[in-house]
């Protein structure tokens, strides 16, 4: 798959997973293969749609890839480092340090200004200058502005923009978007979607999951997963029409 | 994450229901106030009654009369009523005993005195001069007791500050005639009021020559209690020891056990009544500590509350890289500061509490520096023990099904 991705001068795997399952057992005999041996390869700098019908593992696999969840069995290995082994508390370091959440309910804590969400990450990752870099980050969406508003005073667009500022804060080496322009209208999921657009030509590794054919074409390679298996992988621009798998 | 920044999201958690944590809070500061006013009422009964009881005089070795026969049901039935004990025990006392300094031999009964139209039912007390010095004593106005009064067994009286209100209405009596069982008698002195615990308190008292109560007014031999004092505190023990074989030679008991009297001294007094209030003051103040239980349990109610209702909160703080231990801290802290807001406005509540019911009720209180720091700590203890369990459920969540969490 990765060889698909005919890059001369190879960068190491940002992303390396290897039949990775989810299963969840919902008591009982009753269980849910949500990732039936999923392998896939990311190199750092790519910027990646996972698409897939609803109920397919998207969201199971970027919880996985985000470290918020572990995998029922299989390898991952984020930036050299083999994530099955790590703990809780290495587990909760590696998302303050190395992965910026952007979630489609935006998830921004209520009754905390613009920019005390923002400095989130930083706080737990114990950072020196958190207010400086949060103030930066928030000017990089453009929301200097709104730096000192509760999310309740702020559009939907706005919110996600905060969102993705709270994602960059910590200078991430990957950046995980779960669908985030499903909560919003075309105009604002349009600006989200040019904001994560210009992360990656800064050189963010961005994975961005989506219904949209329209943003997932936006990026330069689209996964797509049904039921829990990636049935096509390719490059955008070779994209042949119809999907099927490769 | 800093202590400062985690105080300040508590208070800022603490402040999104500010009504809900002040309900929760009012639970420790009655808890804490009731254990701080029950603890300083008891601390002040105690204390008015032990000096209540030390006023009565120092090193004072008391002898009461008591049948013999060992048994303490038997010989408490007899106590006081006995007819044994004289003034010739007395003297025997201060001559043989080196560490005596006087004794003061007393007879004392209730009588009905009569001053004009008012009649009061008193206690007479017979006593000779060393009362005032064995008893401590202070004559206010006028004069006390003599060594003549007593031989010649004059009729006059000096009496306690509160027959001086009872009887003659607060006038000035000096000089005044009462009639004691229809004797009269001049009163040539008043006592300085001794206040405390009126069961013990001279206040209550008319005072007449011992000789004049044993022979005029009651027409007995006996005396009903001897006040022996001790030169020095150190020479307590073997004062006693020496006064018990004493007594026992001259009454013809060979068997301590079949004793005829009783020695009491200040201390085991004190010990006695220190250990009464005490238990007094732990019941009252475990009772108040049930309160504050509950005030605990109550802060365990609503931080568990507050986690669930907090849920994806915490699962959004741990995605972004919060480990179990600073969502532990985080809730620690809240339940923590709820307890110690409450235990602090619970100390000013229980020290105006017990100011006020003991104003109320004409006692003391005793608001000691240590159960104001105790009761701090005891509720900062409950902050962290109630709050221990749901910080540690909330640490516990997976951040996925926290974020997931409806
Ligand atoms: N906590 C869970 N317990 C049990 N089953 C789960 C759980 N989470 C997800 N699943 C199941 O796993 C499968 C994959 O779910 P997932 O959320 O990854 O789908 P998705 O591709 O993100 O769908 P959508 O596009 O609707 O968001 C589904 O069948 C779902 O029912
Ligand atoms: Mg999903």
């Amino acid at each position: 798959m990765a060889a698909a991705l005919a890059d001369p001068h190879t960068k190491p795997m940002l992303i390396k997973v290897k039949d990775l399952k989810k299963i969840y057992s919902l008591g009982g005999e009753i269980s849910v293969a949500a990732l039936r041996g999923v392998g896939l390869e990311i190199e750092a700098g790519e910027f990646v749609a996972i698409m897939g019908p609803s109920g397919s593992g998207k969201s199971t696999l970027m919880q996985i890839l985000g470290c918020l969840d572990k995998p029922t069995s299989g390898k991952y290995t984020l930036g050299g480092v083999d994530v099955g082994s790590l703990n809780d508390n290495e587990l909760a370091e590696i998302r303050s340090l190395k992965i910026g959440f952007v979630f489609q309910q935006f998830n921004l804590l209520a009754r905390t200004s613009a920019l005390e969400n923002v400095v989130l990450p930083l706080v737990y990752s114990g950072q020196a200058h958190q207010n400086e870099k949060a103030v930066e980050a928030l000017a990089a969406v453009e929301l200097s502005d709104r730096a000192n508003h509760w999310p309740n005073q702020l559009s939907g667009g706005q919110q996600q923009r905060v969102a993705i500022a709270r994602a960059l804060v910590n200078n991430p080496d990957l950046i995980l978007a779960d669908e985030p322009t499903g909560a919003l209208d075309t105009v604002a999921g349009g600006e989200i979607l040019d904001l994560l657009s210009a992360l990656n030509k800064e050189g963010k590794t961005i994975v961005l999951i989506t219904h949209e054919l329209y943003i997932a074409e936006q990026t330069r390679r689209i996964i797509k997963l049904r039921d829990g298996e990636i049935v096509s992988d390719h490059n955008n621009g070779e994209r042949s029409k119809g999907g099927g798998p490769n | 994450m800093s202590l400062f920044l985690t105080i300040k999201i508590a208070l800022r958690a603490l402040a999104a229901n500010k009504v809900r944590s002040a309900l929760t809070m009012l639970g420790i500061i009655i808890g804490v106030g009731a254990v701080v006013a029950m603890v300083s009422i008891g601390a002040g009964a105690s204390q008015s009654v032990s000096s209540s009881i030390q006023g009565l005089g120092s090193n004072l070795i008391t002898v009461i009369p008591g049948s013999g026969g060992g048994g303490q049901g038997g010989a408490r039935q007899a106590l006081g009523s006995a007819t044994n004990l004289t003034v010739k025990d007395g003297e025997a006392i201060e001559d043989n005993i080196a560490t005596v300094v006087r004794v003061s031999a007393e007879y004392n009964d209730r009588a009905q005195v009569v001053y004009e139209n008012n009649n009061i039912n008193a206690t007479i007390n017979g006593v000779t001069p060393e009362y005032e010095k064995v008893r401590n004593t202070t004559v206010e106005v006028g004069r006390f007791i003599t060594e003549s009064d007593v031989g010649t067994s004059d009729r006059i009286a000096v009496i306690g500050k509160n027959v001086v209100e009872d009887l003659f209405a607060g006038a000035d009596p000096i000089g005044k005639r009462v009639k004691i069982q229809d004797i009269p008698f001049t009163v040539v002195g008043i006592l300085e009021s001794k206040g405390g615990a009126s069961f013990i308190s001279s206040d209550d008292a008319i005072f007449v020559p011992l000789t004049t109560a044993q022979n005029r007014l009651f027409g007995v031999e006996h005396v009903s209690q001897l006040g022996v004092e001790i030169s020095d505190s150190e020479a307590m023990d073997e004062a006693q020891d020496a006064i018990g074989w004493l007594l026992l030679g001259l009454h013809g008991v060979a068997d301590p056990e079949e004793a005829d009297f009783r020695l009491m001294n200040q201390q085991d007094i004190l010990e006695t009544v220190g250990e009464v209030t005490g238990i007094m003051t732990a019941l009252l103040g475990g009772i108040a500590g049930i309160s504050l239980l509950v005030g605990g349990i109550g802060i365990m109610n609503i931080m568990l509350v507050s986690v669930t209702e907090r849920t994806r909160e915490i699962g959004l703080r741990k995605a972004v890289g919060a480990k179990r231990k600073d969502i532990l801290k985080q809730f620690l802290t809240e339940s923590v500061i709820l307890s110690l807001i409450g235990g602090l406005v619970g100390i000013l509540l229980g020290v105006g509490g017990s100011r006020l019911a003991a104003a109320a009720m004409g006692s003391e209180t005793v608001v000691t520096v240590n159960s104001m720091v105790l009761a701090f700590v005891f509720s900062a203890a409950i902050g962290i023990f109630f709050g221990i369990y749901p910080a540690v459920r909330a640490s516990r969540l997976s951040p996925i099904d926290a974020l997931k969490y409806e």
